[in-house]
């Protein structure tokens, strides 16, 4: 056979059989993530609920509300947009600002009302 | 005084790059000339036509700059010897490399060379390539290229792999192509193994897997392999979906895949770890490559270093891009480029891209033939990667037969399964060629 054929086959089949076997290795792998998966997700959810029962408490503590305010507004929501805004007016993450009050100014009481 | 001005002038004028142009016209100059109106349209292309400008751009940009003439942007230091007889000796490389080379005239002339030799440094793009000679401009891009990529859609469905890895046959075709080139018209293209093999990466789709093979195997070819290379990813709407239509049957393409399932992140973070260690143990050749695709996309889904990632898909990456492009087009001069290689390689690049999108869809054809569920044979043709130009064109042949149908997630997973497989291939290359 002519050298060149021979080279040229020899990195074909080797550079194919490479490629497929690598491939198909990293396939049954990832095909066995999900049950490696499903192993962990029990165990994963006991310690996150936990976890995000926890971080809740937290939170209430340091969300000190001192307006009375009516009942139709959800306040977490509103506060979780207002965080939100001065996370991206300052460029940082909401969970680094702590929200310890919050309370409505009254609208009449603007700097455009006062005389 | 009159005189004087008059010779400041004249020799002005002689060292002006137009009169080089005139006075060698029928020599090199010519060929600068045409060098110069190729940069010209592929700008054009990249900025009124949008083929890949953040590449074509720097590159056609390069390629201007290193075609103009006496410019010697691309060249390295030059040392001057004045000689006894008031002469001066011009060596191309530096004051060391002079040294040495006269080494063997003995201790006198070395101390010589030393204490009147005067070294005058190369030119901005010779040393910034230095980026790429040395292998670092890809694999960092790479890192870039890591964080963007979604693996998501490849976790969901594993069988994608197979797709990413079929594909691959277009490279192994032109790498055949070129050695059969090489081997009935040595006359006009000097192919050997390594060069097939550079030129052949094309296939794979890949930029800096092309740009990075060329480096290592065939320095000499890498202005025309990385033109090709993006040339024809920019072009993958217009060369893949008519191989498609061909391929495939009207009942085919119409085909409706399985939602994917939802992948947890757990396994994200678990894909690039796993793959760096299996791939790497396997090829070590791929270290640069896939550890630097596989780090990137890891600083993204381990959530913790956003920062990190943000960098390195935004502002490091584009800096290097710059770097990159400007200096792969600077290897495009006039002599390296006009030669019936440059013909060689747009051709077998052409095919390498052709057959890869072929051997895509006829692997994902069979199977569609095999498998419970209905795989639809298009999303093989993304194999070949160019992510993500070619899963788009899937999806877009694929609604051209029903509106209703969305193939475009289904082809993310052979399209990113393809960015692997041709690193894959570029690392069997590596390491049946380098040290060859």
């Amino acid at each position: 056979m002519a050298e060149w054929l021979e080279e040229g086959l020899v990195a074909t089949i080797n550079g194919v059989g490479t490629v497929f076997l690598v491939l198909i290795l990293i396939a049954i792998i990832i095909s066995l993530f999900k049950y490696i998966d499903k192993i962990n997700i029990s165990n994963l959810f006991k310690s996150e609920g936990k976890k995000t029962a926890a971080v809740e408490a937290s939170q209430a503590d340091n969300l000190v509300l001192s307006t009375p305010k009516s009942p139709q507004e959800d306040d977490g929501e509103l506060i979780a947009v207002i965080v939100a805004a001065i996370a991206a007016s300052l460029e940082t993450s909401s969970d680094q600002l702590q929200v310890r009050s919050f309370r409505r100014i009254n609208p009449t009481h603007t700097l455009w009302n006062r005389r | 005084m009159w005189e004087t001005l008059m010779e400041a002038f004249a020799n002005f004028i002689h060292s002006s790059g137009l009169y080089w142009l005139i006075d060698n016209f029928s020599d090199m100059g010519y060929k600068n000339l045409i060098m110069i109106i190729v940069s010209l349209t592929l700008m054009y292309l990249a900025i009124k036509k949008g083929y890949e400008p953040l590449l074509l751009l720097p590159i056609s940009f390069g390629m201007l700059l290193v075609n103009l003439p006496i410019t010697f942007i691309m060249e390295g230091a030059m040392t001057q010897i004045p000689l006894p007889d008031g002469t001066i000796f011009e060596f191309a490389g530096t004051k060391l490399e002079a040294a040495a080379t006269f080494a063997a005239d003995g201790p006198e002339t070395v101390s010589y060379i030393l204490s009147q030799a005067k070294e005058i440094p190369g030119g901005l793009l010779y040393y910034l390539y230095y980026g790429n000679k040395l292998g670092i401009f890809p694999p960092l891009i790479f890192m870039g290229v890591g964080v963007l990529t979604d693996f998501g859609p490849l976790l969901a469905n594993p069988k994608s792999f197979l797709l990413g890895a079929a594909a691959q046959f277009g490279i192994f075709l032109a790498f055949f192509g070129a050695l059969m080139l090489g081997e009935f018209f040595p006359e006009f293209f000097a192919f050997g193994p390594k060069e097939g093999a550079a030129i052949a990466i094309i296939g794979g789709a890949d930029g800096p897997t092309a740009i990075y093979t060329a480096i290592k195997l065939a320095p000499h070819l890498l202005g025309p392999i990385a033109v090709a290379a993006y040339s024809y990813m920019s072009l993958v709407p217009i060369i893949q979906p008519p191989i498609m239509r061909l391929l495939t049957t009207k009942e085919e393409r119409k085909i409706k895949m399985k939602q994917l399932r939802p992948v947890s992140h757990t396994e994200k973070i678990l894909f690039p770890i796993v793959v760096t260690i299996l791939v790497i143990m396997i090829l070590p050749t791929t270290a640069p490559l896939i550890g630097m695709l596989m780090f990137g996309n890891l600083i993204k889904v381990s959530g913790v270093t956003e920062k990190l990632a943000e960098v390195a898909s935004n502002a490091m990456m584009y800096m290097i891009t710059i770097f990159l492009g400007i200096t792969v087009g600077a290897t495009t001069s006039a002599e390296a480029f006009l030669n019936f290689e440059t013909l060689g390689i747009l051709l077998l690049g052409l095919v390498a891209f052709s057959f890869g999108t072929a051997s895509g869809v006829l692997l994902a054809k069979l199977m569609n033939k095999l498998s419970k569920t209905q795989i639809n044979p298009l999303i093989g043709a993304a194999g070949v990667s160019a992510v993500p130009m070619a899963a788009r064109v899937v999806q877009k042949v694929g609604q051209e037969e029903d509106k209703s149908n969305f193939l475009l997630m289904h082809a993310m997973g052979p399209n990113v399964a393809g960015v692997i497989g041709s690193a894959v291939a570029a690392g069997v290359f590596l390491s049946l060629f380098l040290t060859a």
